[in-house]
């Protein structure tokens, strides 16, 4: 339960903001305060270093079925902390200067503390029924979160869309963990290094890898993602860079040998590669300056899947880490060009961010480590991904990094432009862009610099062994520069020298564009659901009308055969004396007959 | 001790005192009453848990001479947790239930009536009290829609009235079927000596009490009633016919497990895992085509009744323990659902999710207790709902494998719906949106604080109820 310190700031942070509602100059001092604090604590942890002890604490138990709360603090784990921890003080710091409206300051803390509570909960969790509450509370506040600003149109739609997917995910987490429980009597995950192999267990975990799946925006789940960019920018930023989106690959990565030992690493590379593919060549087509970054989330996350797939657990960290950084630090900036183009969305009607210098170079160190340059640290996340595969996967990888590259210099040649003739381009103003959201922007430009030490630190600190590839060949680089400096060559003239826009109505672009942009087919695919889903319910809704027709049909026809026995008594004496003498009449008959 | 006892002798005065006075002073009288009573509750379950043996019988000697009736309470599992349940719900509905501030005093005297009913209902120990306070209970439902309700109340709650007569029909013909046999109406007794009452007897006791109480919860082809009932009662009405009647039929259906040993069949079992799940999908699929907030609510309702009917089925004791989690629950998630609506009907004049827009600009509370009723009912963990739903779903895995895990599908169907009119017309101020026309009161926001802490104060601490379960009888 130690460990659990690492959180409390922020839940007290959290709950100083709620109750200091009136007051709204407060809550960002308290959360920044709550959070360095819990960065302080993180540190501690880390410079203590990692025990192999667990602390459990017994939460309930019945029959012969115990749920225990576990935390632990081991190589992977500690390194997810570290970068929760770290992040938030950088993203909350930055919110000082975005968020300015008074009114939403209480709450914003308040959702925010909690968010980063839970994520930092979850990551120091180490049994699955601690994960899961963490899980859901993260869900549940990026519900919250994303649909912060519910006066805008798209947004209630949006944020309703991130929690239809991530309760299913939920959902499929809990069968998991049931099944996992009843197997085992108990809901830690060393229960499920024990042997032997249970074949309903291979069902849990493939369950479980589908919740991971919805968190991180992967394969039949990656539509909420880009919708959620309706969310204010630093929700954005800390959404896709080291919480929610990462939480999938932090479960699997803590139990990725039981995955391997169940044989079940396939299936994670084939989603990684489909949601890989689908989020390169969307984030081609977007044209909206979040959506673009959006995309090469789901393009990312879907890169450590793979590099979980391949089981090299290595990659996926140090494309964890680099990843966290630059996603980040794009994101901050694009959140600060927007401010400064009056809240403009779409890529063509953004200029300029080249006037204001420290977003200048910070969007090229981030563009060139998201396009994965020699030495910055998107390099070497990726590179190890690529060195690891081989045949047919190298060359998808190969295909998703050109994709990648060329995404990501379009979109930063697109909003660098400048066009003196347009009243657009007048209108931007940078001067008044706050230097709060400057400081957390420097940080992580250095942070992607210096991130790339990391790639010679984390094997030793991890401990991997030796079949693991950490190596980098040489021709990788070469490679990876060549890629880059093709498609610098090419996005540079296509937006930046010529300023083309590139129109739908292209005829030989069009149906690849309509492919591309979007994702149309899963969206189809779940508008489709929901509408059979909504005929159904019309079925139902006519047998319910149906059964309720019945039963008052059923109450009428009692209703009229009192009435039809009433007619009897209607005050009438010859009816009466009608009916007497054939009563006696009848009477008679019977005595008759039977004597 | 004789908290049971004295609880009721609160209520009972606390109801005649309302009789007695006027309208203005009726309310202070009704949440003195259910005040005490709701703290007499609590120091029963804080002795309890702080006890070795949480058992006690409480008795006040004989009742009815020729069938050796005795008036005794006892202090055990279901009533610990229930009692507290129902102690709970008629306190917030007395404090800020009344949205419409009307009849005050006769809806208050119906209420101290009511949790009087429920909790001698759900602590007594012979079957002849319980048919009692059962039927007791139905009448004060009865004439809380009939006189208080909507604009059909007439037809609501004369539908309410049929069907649960007919319940306490079946269930008095089956309490007298046992008394014949086992000749005594003492549930424990009737444990102890169920195995002299031959086996086709059984049966006939188990049907007959099975189609009650599933009339009384509700389960699928018997559910008729309760979307008109909930739906034009008065949001008082709503919230104990929502939060405590229907716990009624669930509290029986655990007694009619433990009492009738016969009914442990793999059959039955899998008679009522159909049931259930046709239930929940049903209500699931009903409720996406419904567009009034409180009928809504309503269908939601009889998912998680289907979710507690599979746990009951599946005869394992953890299934046991968490339906009656889940029935705790529910009772306070659809109370608190129940007086969300009330309050937005009010404050709005508008109940239909088609017209409703913008609920948070007016009323930040109304919207946000929503939306946590929305999470409450989904259950998400740290609400004592994920507990229930943890334990029953585990029960269900152990003896139907994968089948006991559909009913989770149709609770993902509703809560999505649910999710949808949140997003719809609750957390979305875009364009037009209705007028406020009345504000939302002090009381009936503490009332919402009350009823979410208890949700997640037992969800933080759940072995406060697990503990007990080891005394299940």
């Amino acid at each position: 339960m130690l460990y659990l310190l690492v959180a409390i700031p922020m839940i007290i942070a959290a709950f100083l903001s709620i109750i200091l509602y009136n007051f709204p100059k407060l809550p960002k001092y308290i959360a920044l305060a709550g959070s360095l604090i819990s960065l302080m604590i993180a540190i501690l942890i880390f410079i203590e270093g990692h025990s192999d002890i667990i602390q459990t604490f017994n939460w309930f138990s019945i029959d012969n079925i115990t749920a225990s709360l576990s935390f632990a603090v081991y190589p992977i784990n500690m390194i997810a902390l570290l970068i929760v921890a770290g992040m938030t003080p950088l993203i909350i710091l930055y919110s000082f200067g975005f968020m300015r409206m008074p009114t939403e300051q209480g709450r914003f803390y308040f959702e925010i503390s909690i968010f980063a509570a839970s994520m930092m909960i979850f990551v120091i969790s180490y049994s699955l029924i601690a994960m899961f509450i963490a899980w859901e509370m993260l869900g549940i506040m990026s519900y919250l979160l994303i649909g912060f600003w519910y006066w805008k149109e798209n947004v209630p739609k949006a944020a309703q869309k991130a929690i239809s997917m991530v309760f299913i995910g939920d959902i499929l987490f809990l069968i998991g963990i049931i099944i996992i429980g009843l197997t085992y009597g108990n809901f830690n995950i060393s229960s499920l290094y024990s042997l032997p192999f249970y074949p309903q267990v291979s069902i849990a975990l493939i369950l479980i890898l589908f919740a991971a799946f919805s968190k991180g925006a992967q394969f039949p789940f990656t539509e909420w993602l880009p919708d959620a960019m309706e969310g204010p920018t630093p929700v954005s930023a800390y959404l896709h860079s080291s919480t929610m989106v990462k939480a999938g690959i932090i479960l699997i990565a803590v139990i990725l040998p039981i995955y391997s030992a169940y044989n079940l690493l396939w299936l994670i590379l084939i989603i990684g590669f489909i949601s890989a593919i689908i989020g390169a060549t969307n984030a081609l087509t977007t044209k909206h300056i979040k959506k673009v970054l959006a995309y090469s989330t789901i393009e990312d996350i879907g890169l450590m899947f793979i590099a979980l797939g391949l089981n090299n657990i290595f990659a996926a960290i140090m494309l964890f880490v680099a990843q966290t950084f630059y996603k980040a630090l794009l994101f901050l900036d694009s959140g600060a060009i927007m401010k400064a183009n009056d809240d403009r969305e779409d890529i063509y009607k953004i200029y300029g961010a080249s006037q204001n210098k420290l977003i200048y170079i910070s969007l090229i160190f981030g563009v060139l480590s998201l396009a994965s340059i020699f030495p910055l640290s998107g390099f070497f996340g990726k590179a190890v991904i690529i060195s690891t595969s081989s045949g047919i996967s190298y060359l998808l990888l190969i295909l998703i990094e050109i994709l990648s590259s060329f995404y990501i210099f379009r979109w930063f040649f697109v909003i660098i432009r400048k066009d003196g003739d347009d009243e657009l381009y007048r209108a931007i103003n940078y001067k008044s862009t706050s230097k709060l959201m400057l400081l957390p922007i420097f940080i992580l430009t250095l942070l992607i610099i210096f991130a790339s030490i990391l790639y010679f630190y984390i094997p030793h600190y991890i401990g991997i062994s030796t079949t693991i590839n950490t190596n980098i060949p040489i021709y990788e680089l070469i490679i990876s520069t060549v890629i880059a400096i093709i498609a610098i060559y090419f996005t540079y003239l296509i937006f930046y020298k010529h300023k083309l826009v590139i129109k739908e109505s292209y005829k030989w672009y069009k149906p690849l564009y309509n492919i591309f942009n979007n994702n149309i087919f899963i969206n189809s695919f779940y508008l489709y659901t929901a509408l059979f889903f909504e005929w159904i319910a019309g079925i139902f809704l006519g047998i319910e009308i149906s059964i309720d027709k019945f039963l008052s049909k059923i109450g009428h026809s009692i209703l009229s055969f009192n009435n039809f026995i009433r007619r009897i008594e209607n005050g009438q004496i010859n009816t009466y004396a009608l009916s007497f003498i054939l009563g006696i009449l009848f009477l008679i008959i019977i005595i008759y007959i039977f004597y | 001790m004789f908290y049971i006892g004295i609880t009721l002798l609160v209520l009972l005065v606390g109801a005649l005192l309302v009789l007695m006075t006027k309208e203005k002073n009726s309310r202070v009288i009704g949440l003195a009453s259910s005040g005490l009573a709701l703290l007499l509750i609590i120091a029963m379950f804080a002795s309890a848990s702080l006890s070795i043996n949480p058992i006690q019988n409480e008795n006040y000697g004989l009742y009815i001479t020729p069938f050796n009736i005795h008036l005794q309470f006892q202090i055990n599992i279901f009533s610990l947790i229930l009692t507290l349940m129902s102690a709970i719900v008629a306190f917030t509905a007395i404090l800020g239930g009344d949205v419409e501030l009307s009849n005050t005093k006769g809806k208050t005297f119906l209420l101290l009536l009511f949790e009087l009913s429920a909790i001698a209902l759900f602590s007594s120990t012979n079957l002849f009290l319980f048919y009692i306070f059962f039927d007791f209970g139905v009448i004060i439902a009865f004439f809380m829609i009939y006189l208080y309700g909507g604009a059909n109340k007439r037809r609501a709650s004369l539908k309410f009235i049929a069907y649960e007569f007919s319940s306490s029909m079946l269930l008095l013909i089956a309490i007298i079927l046992l008394y014949t046999s086992a000749h005594t109406f003492n549930i424990n007794l009737i444990i102890q000596n169920i195995n002299s009452i031959n086996s086709s007897t059984q049966i006939i006791i188990f049907t007959l009490l099975l189609i009650a109480f599933m009339i009384n919860m509700p389960i699928f082809p018997f559910h008729s009633w309760l979307p008109d009932a909930y739906t034009e009662a008065p949001t008082q009405g709503s919230m104990i016919l929502g939060g405590i009647l229907s716990k009624f039929g669930g509290y029986g259906l655990l007694l009619t497990f433990l009492m009738l040993p016969i009914s442990h069949t793999y059959n039955i079992q899998v008679i009522l895992l159909i049931l259930g799940i046709i239930s929940t999908f049903y209500a699931a699929f009903v409720l996406m085509s419904r567009h009034d907030l409180k009928r809504i609510i309503a269908y939601s309702a009889i998912i998680e009744m289907g979710i507690v009917l599979v746990g009951i089925a599946s005869l394992t004791k953890i299934g046991f323990d968490g339906a009656l989690i889940v029935l705790f629950a529910q009772g306070v998630t659809i109370a608190l659902m129940f007086i969300i609506a009330g309050s937005i009907e009010k404050v709005f004049e508008e109940r239909d999710t088609r017209f409703l827009r913008g609920v948070i600009k007016s009323t930040l509370s109304d919207a946000y207790s929503f939306t946590i009723g929305i999470f409450a009912l989904g259950g998400i963990p740290l609400s004592i709902g994920f507990i229930g739903d943890l334990l029953i779903f585990t029960g269900a895995l152990n003896s139907f494998s994968i089948f006991g895990i559909i009913p989770l599908f149709a609770l993902l169907i509703g809560i999505l719906f649910l999710y949808y009119i949140n997003s719809k017309s609750i957390l979305n101020t875009y364009g037009e949106i209705s007028k406020s026309i009345n504000s939302v009161k002090i009381e009936q926001k503490l009332s919402y604080a009350i009823l979410i802490f208890t949700l997640f104060f037992f969800g933080i601490f759940p072995f406060l109820f697990t503990n007990f379960f080891k005394f299940l009888i």
